[in-house]
């Protein structure tokens, strides 16, 4: 998706890739420069932002939005109703396969893990009873 | 913008106050710190109460109060969950203090246990991994501490973090172990009271109806039951906190401190203590978004979440928390990598004739240059130096089996353990790259679990405990 670039005074989003980002935790930080404020600052889960939510209004600049489920979701800051700025986020998270081998994986070593431990404390208090 | 919380004169009226405090107490305890003994390990005799403290305030850190809110909102339930585990970290090694007090009576850091138990090149890269994980965690804290400082009253980042390390230099060059954990102790009971104070203010003011609400709209992912990364950073985080508590002398130099018949009860104690730390501070964050407060800083959830809520109290509770919490790391981290250098470094390897009274004076003056070293490194402000303690994980992760077999097997191979240290660390790092911090931890301790187990299995050593005991 081309951008155009924002004209003079005009609000826009402050990221190094411009129009799309990638997140894999499923949370941003978003930031953004010029326009005069307040601002008003709305996703959207389509480009046509219908239906949006609204998710901040007032004068910052900046707004960490986290716990965004997978797929593509659509910011758009508004500036006084002067000028605005769209940017698309791209949430893709590890593998349910990561997330299962992890579990299985991190559940083995704790056994493991627990059982020296405590094994070897059991026998120790024999040997020095 | 945000604005302060609190004045700069309210700020500094605060932090002229406590460290007043902490000076004073430090220099009080530090009457009885004449001899090595006393200034390293507290007479090795220290009690429950004073171990329980001690062990739940150092653990507590400025990434706890601060963190953890940070870690709900970006995590969710799942988050809080998994930072909590870091008090398994603390119940595991409590047994493992027990041992380790049996096998080595007069043992001073876990430098030594490394190097009787395994020789020089186990030694080595113990003490690589260790010098620059707690020199991390030592300017992490110390910029913590300059960054919050200024966040919540304005008072200059550079002052503030001097102030605070100059504070606890003093107090531990003064009073060595027994002014770090006297002043701990009062540290651990502010903490503890400030926390649940927040927290429960927080519980009756909102709606547990209207937060689950708001995140169930807004942030759907907080409360899913399967949030990948969250669930993965389940074990990665427990397995970091392993690392951490299970190689660093912060740990290892409480254990020979405190009595023998103390050391199991204090640590297992000091991790129940600890658990609902983060839990309720966790909580603090997530409730950030039913009442609608634009986190722009998601660092500074904790403390605007409790000044909203409590105002100008709210923020006063979490200053005084948050300098306790990093008084209570700093002066721990101080002494016990002081130790480490002045035992393992320059006894075992520079000057092994030298004796106790002119160690304990060098001990001091190495305080000292570790207190410069931090504060240059933390006047630079370098971000990349918090990067370090992150990428820390993989390398203190590869140790957990190896000092836990050690400390239990006779049969543990020490090329075996090497090799583990050295591989499982490797893969960590390349698991931290190419997949994510949240499970670079759980990597490279697998991977040195494998090595450590499959070696010992194949070609076992024959290993005699009294070589600890009698050194």
């Amino acid at each position: 998706m081309l951008v155009p670039l924002p004209l003079f005074g005009e609000v826009y989003f402050l990221q190094p890739d411009g129009a799309l980002l990638e997140a894999t935790e499923g949370h941003i930080h978003l930031e953004w420069q010029k326009g005069a404020g307040p601002f008003q600052l709305v996703k959207s889960r389509n480009q046509t932002f219908d239906p949006a939510q609204l998710l901040y209004e007032g004068p910052d600049r900046a707004y960490f939005i986290t716990g965004l489920l997978e797929g593509d979701h659509f910011f758009k800051i508004i500036d006084n109703n002067k000028s605005e700025a769209i940017i698309r986020v791209s949430v893709t998270y590890p593998a349910r396969e990561l997330v299962i081998l992890s579990l299985i994986i991190g559940g083995l070593l704790f056994s493991s893990l627990c059982a020296i431990i405590f094994m070897g404390n059991r026998q120790h208090a024999r040997t020095s009873a | 913008m945000q604005e302060h919380l609190l004045s700069i004169e309210l700020g500094l009226l605060l932090l002229v106050v406590f460290g007043a405090l902490w000076v004073g107490y430090g220099f009080y305890l530090g009457r009885k710190a004449n001899s090595l003994d006393g200034f390293m390990l507290a007479g090795r005799n220290v009690g429950l109460s004073l171990g329980t403290a001690t062990a739940m305030a150092t653990w507590v850190t400025s990434n706890t109060i601060m963190l953890a809110p940070k870690f709900a909102l970006q995590l969710g339930v799942w988050g809080m969950v998994a930072y909590s585990t870091a008090s398994f970290s603390l119940l595991l090694f409590a047994p493992m203090a027990q041992r380790i007090k049996y096998l080595m009576p007069h043992g001073y850091t876990a430098g030594d246990f490394v190097r009787l138990r395994y020789g020089k090149i186990t030694w080595i890269l113990f003490l690589m991994i260790s010098m620059v994980y707690s020199m991390a965690w030592l300017v992490s804290m110390g910029m913590a501490g300059g960054i919050v400082l200024e966040a919540l009253s304005g008072i200059d980042y550079k002052i503030g973090m001097s102030v605070i390390l100059l504070v606890c230099v003093l107090y531990t060059v003064f009073g060595g172990l027994y002014a770090v954990i006297g002043t701990d102790f009062i540290q651990s009971v502010i903490i503890l009271i400030g926390v649940v104070a927040i927290g429960a203010v927080v519980i009756t003011t909102v709606d547990f109806g209207n937060i689950y609400h708001s995140i169930e709209t807004e942030r759907p992912a907080l409360i899913s039951l399967f949030m990948p990364v969250a669930l993965i950073s389940l074990f990665n985080n427990m397995f970091f906190g392993f690392g951490e508590v299970f190689h660093n002398n912060v740990w290892w130099s409480r254990a020979f401190a405190m009595r023998e018949s103390v050391a199991k009860k204090a640590f297992g104690l000091s991790g129940l203590l600890w658990l609902p730390i983060p839990i309720a501070a966790g909580f603090i964050g997530l409730c950030s978004i039913a009442l609608d407060i634009n986190i722009t800083d998601p660092d500074m959830v904790g403390p605007l979440v409790s000044a909203s809520i409590l105002g100008k109290v709210g923020a006063i509770f979490i200053f005084i928390v948050v300098f306790c919490s990093l008084a209570s790391s700093i002066d721990s981290l101080l002494a016990a990598t002081s130790d480490l250098v002045t035992e393992d470094i320059y006894k075992k390897l520079l000057n092994p004739q030298v004796d106790d009274q002119a160690l304990r004076k060098y001990n001091v003056l190495i305080i000292l240059g570790l207190g410069a070293i931090t504060w240059l490194l933390c006047f630079m402000r370098l971000s990349d130096l918090i990067q370090v303690l992150f990428l820390s994980g993989p390398f203190v992760a590869s140790l957990i089996f190896p000092i836990v077999c050690g400390l239990y097997w006779k049969s543990v191979n020490i090329k075996g353990v090497n090799v583990a240290v050295l591989i499982g660390s490797a893969i960590g790092l390349i698991f931290y790259f190419q997949i994510g911090w949240f499970i670079a931890s759980l990597a490279s301790a697998f991977v040195s679990f494998v090595i450590t187990m499959t070696t010992t299995k194949l070609c076992p050593n024959e290993y005699n405990w009294n070589t600890l005991r009698s050194n």
